[in-house]
């Protein structure tokens, strides 16, 4: 263990229980060691704790430390963006950057997870962002209220680990595998429309949305989203981010997900 | 030849789930979308044995195509 880390773990030690840091104790050492929680919770991992909201991840330490000192780029903050950064938010992961210029409209209610009758109008990325700080303090957020088309966009990505697909239109998402390309970052494809939900895990040489979407015009899809459609496809991203930080992706992960749940039609292949 | 046409989400709808197809050597996939009546600006996802194909590509004996609704986001 390094030197500097002594008199924390020495601090922490007989707080913990069994490997556990409580938020209460964890203030204690942020007052003791005049430190901000994000801070905190990085020693406690480093120490070889974990604190104590991340007991039921029942990861490791080594694995939390891995979503801790990762960063997450997720490209839109519509139905799929806000539930996947709050699954990352309470999973643990240390940094997440959002791309998004809309405001909440009253049809997004039905299914957007920070969408609120009172928020009407607001920015969704700033929204949401007020809302992630409430469920993990520890979390740094990169908001932006632009498209990813914007200039800022390039300097982002190049500082993120993974990159997430929750767009809602194809010109931006053939420009968001085509940036993953030349960044040489893991792209999380997903699409949602009405019962069904699609994900693909595309590796950095890869051009499956290229490949798939280039040849079908630019028509206009009948928008049709359904609330539990955003969860199970918000789920599979999310364990996908977590298999991929923790270095536990394996071939298999990188299948075409299609679920259909009108019909029940659960396809992996 | 014979392959294999399967359906997805709502392209099953009045049509089927899984269906076998007697077809002439030189059939593409646009083909079997224009007999089926499906709009290839509808399709998401064209796969054949699991890969992707383009709707010009020249079906083979026991091909499998599978065909998915276009998503979208948000």
């Amino acid at each position: 263990m390094d030197n500097n880390l002594k008199p924390v773990f020495s601090f922490i030690e007989p707080l913990s229980l069994n490997g556990f840091v409580s938020i209460n104790n964890q203030k204690r050492l942020e007052e003791k060691f005049l430190l901000n929680r994000r801070r905190s919770e990085e020693l406690i991992l480093s120490c070889g704790f974990i604190p104590e909201r991340y007991k039921r991840n029942n990861l490791g330490v080594k694995k939390q430390k891995s979503l801790f000192d990762s960063t997450i780029l997720i490209a839109g903050c519509g139905a799929t963006g806000q539930s996947v950064s709050s699954l990352l938010a309470r999973l643990g992961f240390g940094k997440i950057i959002l791309f998004d210029p809309d405001n909440f409209e009253e049809s997004n209610l039905n299914r957007q997870a920070f969408s609120f009758e009172i928020n009407i109008g607001y920015n969704k990325s700033f929204e949401t962002k007020k809302y992630l700080n409430q469920i993990n303090s520890s979390l740094i957020l990169d908001v932006l209220d632009k498209t990813i088309e914007s200039e800022e966009f390039e300097e982002k990505i190049k500082k993120s680990d993974l990159v997430i697909d929750a767009l809602d239109n194809f010109e931006s998402r053939l420009f968001l595998e085509k940036e993953c390309r030349k960044n040489n970052k893991i792209l999380i494809h997903s699409g949602i429309s009405g019962w069904c939900c699609q994900v693909k895990v595309i590796m950095p040489k890869d051009d499956f949305l290229k490949k798939s979407l280039t040849n079908r015009g630019n028509k206009k899809i009948v928008e049709s989203n359904l609330s539990f459609a955003v969860n199970i496809l918000s789920g599979i991203i999310s364990s996908l981010a977590v298999k991929i930080v923790t270095d536990n992706f394996t071939e298999n992960d990188k299948k075409f997900y299609f679920f259909d749940l009108e019909n029940n039609d659960f396809i992996v292949q | 030849m014979e392959i294999e046409v399967k359906l997805f989400a709502g392209f099953r709808k009045g049509r089927f789930v899984k269906e076998v197809f007697k077809i002439d050597e030189g059939v593409s996939v646009s083909d079997i979308l224009a007999r089926l009546e499906i709009n290839e600006e509808d399709t998401g996802i064209i796969f054949v044995n699991g890969r992707h194909a383009k709707p010009e590509y020249i079906l083979c004996d026991l091909d499998v195509l599978s065909v998915f609704p276009v998503v979208g986001g948000g």
